[in-house]
């Protein structure tokens, strides 16, 4: 005997066996109509609700780049048109220092020996002096 | 042709040869009207730092010009500027150039805001010389720590 998964009586089929497919089977529950429905309208709120999420993330990675572009273009137009921003913080230039290191030594300020640039063992506006020609020298920066 | 009349025309292209060997070269002389030719004018340039609420206490930066030669550079307005930057020799007859300064006199002599701190010269061989933004620009206040400023570089209009 055959049943199978979902197979259907034959007609030549005695009536144990019919009996014992139907049992087999289970009995055939019935889903209320409104359940259904409240069910499919509860899956298909869930699946809106994600479709929007998504596409506000989507709207807002783009509104992100846009501002980036954008942002990045307007630094670049300032940058052309004479105007210029010092940085704060800068890095070391030419020498290892810049022009707020070659103040602090100007005015006493400074008593590191790392800037003791010609050697004397006094850090002292000759020091300043030296720091500033490097600074400003061209051939340092390979033109 | 007789001996005569060649002796003639020999002396005759003797005489040619002579003459233009004896003329002067003609050097051809550039029309300054004809089409093409460029015209350098001197032009100056304002540079000018802004410290905003901060005390301007030093200061550097670099500029370039796309098509000018620098021909000299001059102090600022405030007495703390007054003398010409720090720059290298080398950037004259130049386009690039970095300038830096100190501020002279005492701490009671800084300025804040907008200070013209120097005038650059250059020979303009097209157009107004095409000065580029500043760059690398670092400043530092009386404690000799870096501030925020802004620069401009600004054509001087004579007056």
């Amino acid at each position: 005997m055959n049943l199978g998964r979902g197979s259907c009586p034959s007609p030549g089929m005695d009536d144990f066996e019919r009996q014992l497919a139907d049992r087999l089977r289970g009995p055939r529950t019935e889903v209320p109509t409104d359940v259904d429905a409240a069910v499919l309208a509860a899956g298909h709120e869930a699946a809106g609700a994600f479709r929007r999420r998504r596409r506000l993330i989507v709207l807002r990675t783009a509104a992100a780049a846009a501002a980036v572009v954008t942002l990045l273009l307007w630094v670049g137009a300032r940058s052309f048109d004479g105007d210029a921003r010092g940085a704060g913080a800068a890095r070391p230039l030419a020498g290892g220092f810049d022009v707020a290191d070659a103040w602090r030594v100007a005015r006493g300020l400074e008593r590191d020996l790392q800037f003791d640039q010609n050697g004397d063992g006094r850090i002292d506006r000759s020091d300043a002096d030296e720091m500033l020609r490097t600074i400003v020298a061209l051939d340092a920066r390979g033109s | 042709m007789t001996a005569r009349a060649l002796a003639s025309v020999v002396l005759l292209l003797c005489a040619g040869v002579a003459v233009g060997a004896g003329a002067r070269p003609r050097i051809p002389v550039q029309d300054p009207d004809a089409a093409g030719a460029r015209t350098e004018t001197f032009v100056a340039y304002d540079v000018f730092v802004d410290a905003g609420g901060s005390s301007l206490a030093a200061w550097q930066l670099e500029l370039e010009f796309a098509s000018a030669k620098l021909v000299g550079i001059e102090g600022g307005d405030a007495m703390a500027f007054r003398d010409a930057p720090i720059y290298d020799p080398a950037a004259l007859q130049g386009d690039r150039v970095v300038l830096a300064a100190l501020a002279d006199g005492g701490v009671r002599d800084l300025v804040s805001g907008r200070t013209r701190v120097a005038r650059i010269h250059v020979l303009a061989v097209e157009g107004d010389g095409n000065p580029r933004a500043a760059r690398k620009v670092v400043a530092a206040d009386e404690q000799g720590q870096h501030i925020e400023v802004d620069v401009q570089v600004r054509r001087h209009r004579g007056k």
